[in-house]
């Protein structure tokens, strides 16, 4: 599945919202500002009218077709749009799609924006929709998975009908997800050509492994955008786009390190901005393995792991503590957090482990001894291995800890025990799809290999319900066996975090407001 | 030349000198290091030196100093590792090859050229990408690539001596190839790879911090200097003293191998260059 192979490129969360906003040049959207900001934000923008942004970007994406692995970046670049967005309360609201309704457990209809023009002229129409959704259906997997359709009618030129499978309550939510990106078809039969999609930016060139370069597309249906051009160039390596952040040379820097914050902080030219996210950092125990397969030896692990210490050194407080795979932030992330157990001394012992001369548990002369895998995309997940590995060392417990290029990989070999792993878990704003991905033991996405009957129930209930109470309360109720079983630790919902240069673009204040509203 | 000789032995001294401490400290690092050079305190994370923490705190709070010690015993004890297992291949290899010459010596110069085509680090890194990161992994990998200098510097030396009147009068005197090699070419070429020895221990060196510094050779937490220069690089504008210990530790010691293996070579004139 795209969504598993690339778990850690689903970065962000929803700073996408946030990119799209600040390249869009949101300010001129906020239609609940008073005069005197709306004046400063007529000037901005003509000041901004000709401005070009340049900004070093955490991912390399393959490509820009928006219906495969990169579609996460061509919707940060502002090229993008789908049918439905998410807004403040990761709420589904109108996008390309003015509005919708469910006509029974498995038709939708939606309404279309009319005055919308592809990026080559084209006028965008139901017809086209479709031809869009059915390509992203085709191309990628994500989209299959979140959609389930079964058929797509042209009502009228303005009006579609989705008719699903089987009962997809989810369905609103899925189509803000960036796979379902709408583009005129005809567009992409060229070999090389960019995709004419509807976004305020138009793709002007893409350079693999260099950059992407957008430019305002005058004929956008919305506000037009107050920068005339904006270059992402990909820099993966943290450091590396802080340092160019530092010599001037881009104006905004994503997910900074979070050690580096200090840094930019300091520096009376650059700004921090930061807002929370949907991500959650965690540690997965594979089931199938001989030491996790027991409950107690996975309760050992959660109890060693110091999540406030963590957070407050760390992650510099750029994070807040996880007691589920949701954040708090989503209705359906008010979990009660699970009461302290056994200590690790009686849950070892109950298990037939003895402590050896040297202080470490055995047993049956065998160590208990277990392999950490780790990956660099994200460092501060490798920071966190080494404070596990060594509040195990202290509880007796040998960790070794293996650094992997790409994590995904490995953990589809059975030769882990656990693992540091990082999952946008609510990008739709919806617990289905993650749940559905990540807990189905048929599910190619359930890396850790947990089965739980009654969890499947639960789900099952929840993709057959339509009530947005009922399916919270059934999200919930999903959390709580997840964290009976704990098939996973989660550690920490981190915060995402931009520098930006002050001033620059008369970017900051927006971006401040857009990453503060939009979390 | 008696102030160019002086100036040699001051260098030469100073390196042994450098040497000798750095082993030293490393062989009394449980008694010198102020910490445990694996407690993590997460309050304490890149402190500036201190009283306390002479070389400060790393990333996760533990002390600078005492990784540094213990880290002399990692590296420098892996290199003599590495160097012992490379003898004792090439030794026995080059031997027979340049004693003896014909198809086996060819086969060996061929496998040898193929093996030095490629740049040391080069290979190491290709190597160890196909075994696997880790401790035994990389050690396998700097002997395979390390050899083949060992093997082409003893052939070399062995045909050198092989030309010298008191070999052929041994072979006269009706002395089996193995009393020859033994009694006779071996005390010969001892102190060329004794030298040669000690300037590449500064290499190997080099080669595994590389490897860790990569991420490729020793993991954590044990206390390595290549390790410790990979943990740094996302805090050295930040906390810069977490780079710069383990760097000059490094550095210190190359340098007292470079100093060693330099003036020895100025004597000694069987030393080839570095093949």
């Amino acid at each position: 599945m795209n969504y598993k192979k690339k778990p850690f490129s689903l970065s962000f969360g929803i700073m996408v919202v946030c990119f799209m906003l600040v390249l869009a040049g949101c300010s001129a959207n906020a239609a609940s500002e008073n005069n005197a900001a709306a004046a400063n934000n007529a000037a901005t923008a003509s000041e901004n009218a000709n401005k070009k942004l340049t900004m070093a970007y955490t991912w390399n994406p393959a490509g820009v077709d928006p219906h495969g692995d990169d579609s996460w970046d061509v919707m940060r670049s502002g090229a993008g749009e789908t049918l439905i967005k998410l807004n403040e309360q990761l709420q589904p609201a109108a996008w390309l799609a003015k509005e919708w309704k469910q006509e029974d457990a498995n038709t939708w209809t939606l309404k279309l924006e009319n005055n919308v023009t592809f990026h080559d002229g084209k006028k965008m129409d139901a017809e086209s929709v479709k031809a869009s959704l059915l390509r992203s259906i085709a191309n990628s997997h994500l989209a299959k998975d979140l959609l389930l359709v079964k058929d797509i009618e042209v009502l009228a030129p303005d009006e579609l009908k989705i008719i699903t499978t089987q009962p997809n309550s989810a369905i609103i939510s899925s189509l803000a997800d960036p796979s379902t990106i709408i583009l005129d078809v005809d567009s992409m039969k060229e070999a090389g050509s960019y995709p004419a999609m509807t976004g305020a930016f138009k793709i002007k060139q893409f350079t693999k492994d260099v950059s992407l370069v957008v430019e305002r597309y005058d004929g956008y249906w919305g506000q037009p955008a107050k920068l005339k051009e904006v270059t992402m160039k990909f820099v993966t390596d943290g450091n590396t786009r802080l340092m160019a952040l530092q010599a001037g040379e881009v104006d905004v820097a994503t997910d900074i390190p979070i050690d580096s914050i200090e840094l930019v902080e300091k520096d009376s030219k650059l700004e921090v901005l930061s807002a929370p996210s949907v991500r959650t950092h965690m540690v997965l125990f594979n089931m199938n393995s001989a030491l996790f397969k027991e409950k107690a030896n996975r309760e050992v692990v959660d109890q060693a792991i110091p999540r406030e210490a963590i957070i407050e050194s760390v992650m510099r407080g750029y994070g807040t503590k996880a007691k589920s795979p949701f954040p708090e932030i989503l209705p359906f992330g008010k979990v009660a957090e699970q009461a302290a157990g056994e200590t690790t001394e009686q849950l070892l012992t109950a298990g037939g482990w003895q402590k050896n001369a040297a202080g470490m548990w055995e047993k049956e002369g065998k160590p208990f001894e277990a392999t950490l895998l780790t990956f660099p995309h994200r460092p501060e997940l490798s920071v966190m291995a080494e404070v596990i590995q060594n509040q195990l060392l202290n509880e007796g417990i040998t960790v070794k800890i293996r650094k992997v290029e790409n994590i995904d990989a490995e953990l589809a070999k059975s030769d882990w025990d656990l693992a540091m792993y990082s999952m946008l878990t609510a990008h739709t704003g919806d617990p289905q799809y993650f749940l559905n991905i990540f807990y189905q033991s048929a599910s190619e996405s359930n890396v850790s290999h947990y089965v739980s009957k009654p969890l499947e129930t639960v789900i099952n209930k929840l993709n057959d319900t339509p009530a947005t109470e009922a399916r919270n309360a059934l999200a919930i109720q999903a959390q709580d066996i997840i964290n009976e079983d704990l098939p996973q630790s989660f550690i920490v919902h981190p915060d995402n975090v931009f520098g930006v240069r002050k001033g620059g673009n008369g970017l900051c204040s927006a971006s401040d407001r857009i990453l503060l509203c939009d979390s | 030349m008696r102030t160019l000789f002086q100036k040699k032995n001051t260098s030469l001294l100073l390196g042994i000198s450098l040497f000798a401490v750095i082993v030293l400290l490393g062989l009394l690092a449980p008694w010198l290091a102020p910490h445990n050079p694996l407690q993590v305190n997460l309050s304490n994370r890149l402190l500036s030196p201190s009283g306390e923490y002479p070389f400060g705190t790393d990333h996760l709070g533990r002390c600078i100093l005492s990784r540094i010690l213990y880290g002399i015993r990692t590296t420098v004890s892996i290199a003599f590792v590495i160097l012992g297992l490379s003898l004792c291949i090439s030794l026995p290899i080059g031997l027979l090859t340049g004693y003896f010459g014909g198809r086996t010596d060819h086969f060996f110069m061929r496998l040898m050229d193929g093996t030095l085509a490629f740049p040391d680090f080069v290979l190491t890194i290709a190597i160890v990408g196909i075994l696997g990161p880790g401790f035994t992994n990389m050690i396998i990998a700097i002997v395979i690539v390390r050899w083949a200098n060992y093997v082409r510097l003893i052939r070399g030396l062995v045909l050198k001596v092989s030309k010298e009147d008191f070999l052929i009068t041994a072979r006269m005197s009706g002395n089996s190839h193995m009393r020859i090699m033994r009694r006779y070419i071996l005390p010969q070429i001892a102190a060329p790879i004794a030298v040669f020895s000690t300037l590449d221990i500064g290499k190997i060196v080099l080669l595994i911090a590389g490897l860790s510094f990569l991420g490729l050779g020793v993991q954590p937490p044990t206390p390595e200097w290549g390790v410790m220069l990979h943990d740094a690089t996302r805090y050295f504008q930040l906390a810069p003293h977490v780079m710069i210990f383990p760097g000059l530790a490094i550095v210190s010691f190359v340098l007292s191998c470079q100093l060693i293996g330099d003036r020895f070579k100025e004597q000694n004139v069987h030393v080839p260059k570095e093949v």
